[in-house]
């Protein structure tokens, strides 16, 4: 088996500047016309970028807003797909961003349950040994039969959060530590990251956070405009990201 | 255990060219699982209120058909002896192309959050909808049955036409979402374009109306062999109601084998263009 497990060369990424705005079909006919130079139409998101983390390692990722971070965890996650080097990731992979959406407003909070697992690659089998937990998990029994779309948002948000944290990854993104429902349920959750964290899993955390990235990670990787601008030494990540802020 | 486990994602392979029909069958059938997963949920929010649901998705073709029917009792004097049949079977043969064309082509934009969430192959979702189009297509082919009872129409040989004539619209349906789905995440019209390209369509194919009327002497010889050939569907409409009635098929060889020809063709490059383009398309979501 390789040593590493998510192994990034030479990778850049290009992005679209306008993403909603091209609505219109006349815009894009005109556009063609037009003729707007491709610098004008694209950014590059990621340039340059190498990255190698080992089995288990726990990395942090930490820049200025824009800078990058997310579209990263995206490119790992296989999301998109680098226009040029190479990303090699082995095994299997949960990015936890922003929660509760994707789900199926008809269907129940269990049949949502079944369907998210089977997105995650998951048989009828293995996701119904973990149904039991992540509905315990997610602290809302006495409506998983209720269809979704008469859930509260803070129900959403703990039923897709209880699911992705028990889907046990190989490999953990994680988009900024989040705060999801009330107080208890954020202690919860902040439990199992730890405990996820702590686990075999290999992680990627992108966060503002100081604190949080020194508690947890082994190294902290400093982002700026697309590209990774320190070593590893969570130190100089931190330095580097003191001195951004000024 | 699941389908993804342990295996090395890299998506800085290659781009198939000529390969690309193989590579979207071996990863339909990598993901056949969640193929499965994706149809079982339109079916059961489609069905979720079992027989009012299946009730509903009926009534539309039937009211069509009543309507047609009786558009065609006062404006037309052809002798058509299963006419309730021919136009029923139209509309569901249409309505199978129709939908499986106009949701796939909607189908990357309207799954953006589930695709900025966890990567597997994009085209999941355009078979996804052919899938459940076909099943919803064979579901609502049972409303036939009192009619073939009523005109004592036994299956014969020439029901092998309705899996052959299946299979070519969903080909084509699908392959024709292979480009609009990407055009779509760019321009957010283009599914009303498609729509309106399909509604002139419905009424210039033989949908409540028998292909006899456009090739049977009512235009020269040489435009019905060219209306044919540009219009696939024609064809196919024509197969199922063939499959069913037991007729010959009346349509020229020649004409028949450049058809299928056309919608493999279509089939293919469209997988082409979606497999070269969907890396860049998803970026638009």
């Amino acid at each position: 088996m390789n040593e590493s497990a998510i192994s990034i060369k030479d990778a850049a990424l290009d992005y679209p500047r306008k993403k909603k705005g091209v609505g219109l079909l006349r815009e894009f006919i005109t556009g063609r016309f037009k003729k707007i130079p491709r610098k004008d139409r694209w950014f590059r998101a990621l340039n340059g970028i190498n990255l190698e983390v080992k089995r288990g390692e726990v990395v942090g990722i930490m820049g200025p807003n824009g800078s990058g971070k997310s579209t990263l965890l995206r490119v790992i996650a296989g999301i998109y797909a680098p226009d040029e080097g190479s990303v090699e990731v082995e095994g299997r992979i949960t990015l936890l961003a922003g929660i509760g959406t994707g789900f199926n407003q008809d269907l129940t909070g269990r049949e949502n349950i079944k369907l998210t697992g089977s997105i995650f690659g998951f048989d009828s089998n293995s996701i119904s040994d973990m149904e039991e937990g992540i509905i315990d998990f997610s602290g809302i029994r006495e409506f998983i039969d209720d269809p979704i779309r008469t859930y509260s948002a803070g129900m959403r948000a703990r039923l897709g959060f209880a699911i992705i944290s028990n889907l046990e990854p190989d490999i953990l993104l994680l988009d900024e530590v989040m705060s999801v429902g009330d107080y208890e349920f954020r202690k919860k959750s902040r439990a199992r990251i730890d405990e996820l964290v702590q686990g075999d899993a290999t992680v990627v955390i992108v966060s503002h956070s100081k604190s949080i990235l020194q508690s947890m990670c082994d190294k902290v990787y400093g982002i700026h405009n697309g590209e990774i601008v320190t070593d590893g030494e969570p130190d100089s990540a931190f330095e580097f990201y003191e001195s951004e802020k000024e | 255990m699941g389908v993804s486990e342990n295996k090395v994602l890299r998506r800085d392979g290659k781009l198939p060219f000529l390969s690309a029909p193989v590579k979207i069958m071996q990863n339909l059938y990598n993901y056949r699982q969640l193929l499965k997963h994706f149809i079982g949920r339109d079916l059961k929010v489609r069905y979720h209120n079992s027989i009012l649901g299946y009730g509903w998705s009926v009534l539309e073709p039937l009211a069509l058909t009543v309507t047609f029917y009786i558009l065609f009792a006062i404006l037309s004097d052809s002798e058509d002896p299963y006419r309730p049949l021919t136009i029923l079977l139209g509309i569901l043969a249409w309505s199978l192309f129709a939908k499986t064309f106009s949701n796939g082509t909607t189908c990357i934009q309207r799954n953006s959050s589930l695709i900025q969430r966890v990567y597997f192959p994009r085209e999941i979702f355009l078979f996804s909808k052919s899938g459940y189009n076909m099943f919803h297509f064979i579901l609502s082919l049972l409303v036939i049955i009192p009619l073939l009872i009523n005109y004592e129409l036994m299956p014969t040989q020439q029901l092998i036409l309705l899996p052959i004539a299946l299979i070519m619209i969903l080909m084509l349906g699908t392959g024709l979402a292979f480009f609009t789905s990407i055009l779509q995440t760019k321009a957010r019209d283009v599914e009303h374009i498609v729509t309106i390209g399909l509604r002139i369509s419905f009424y210039l194919s033989p949908v409540f109306y028998p292909l006899e009327m456009i090739t049977g002497g009512r235009i020269p010889e040489q435009y019905a062999e060219a209306y044919l050939i540009a219009n696939p569907m024609a064809t196919y409409i024509t197969m199922i109601r063939s499959a069913f009635t037991g007729a010959p098929l009346d349509i020229p060889t020649m004409n028949l084998v450049i058809t299928f020809a056309t919608t493999i063709a279509i089939f293919w490059i469209g997988s082409i263009y979606f497999m070269r383009k969907e890396r860049k398309a998803v970026k638009f979501i």
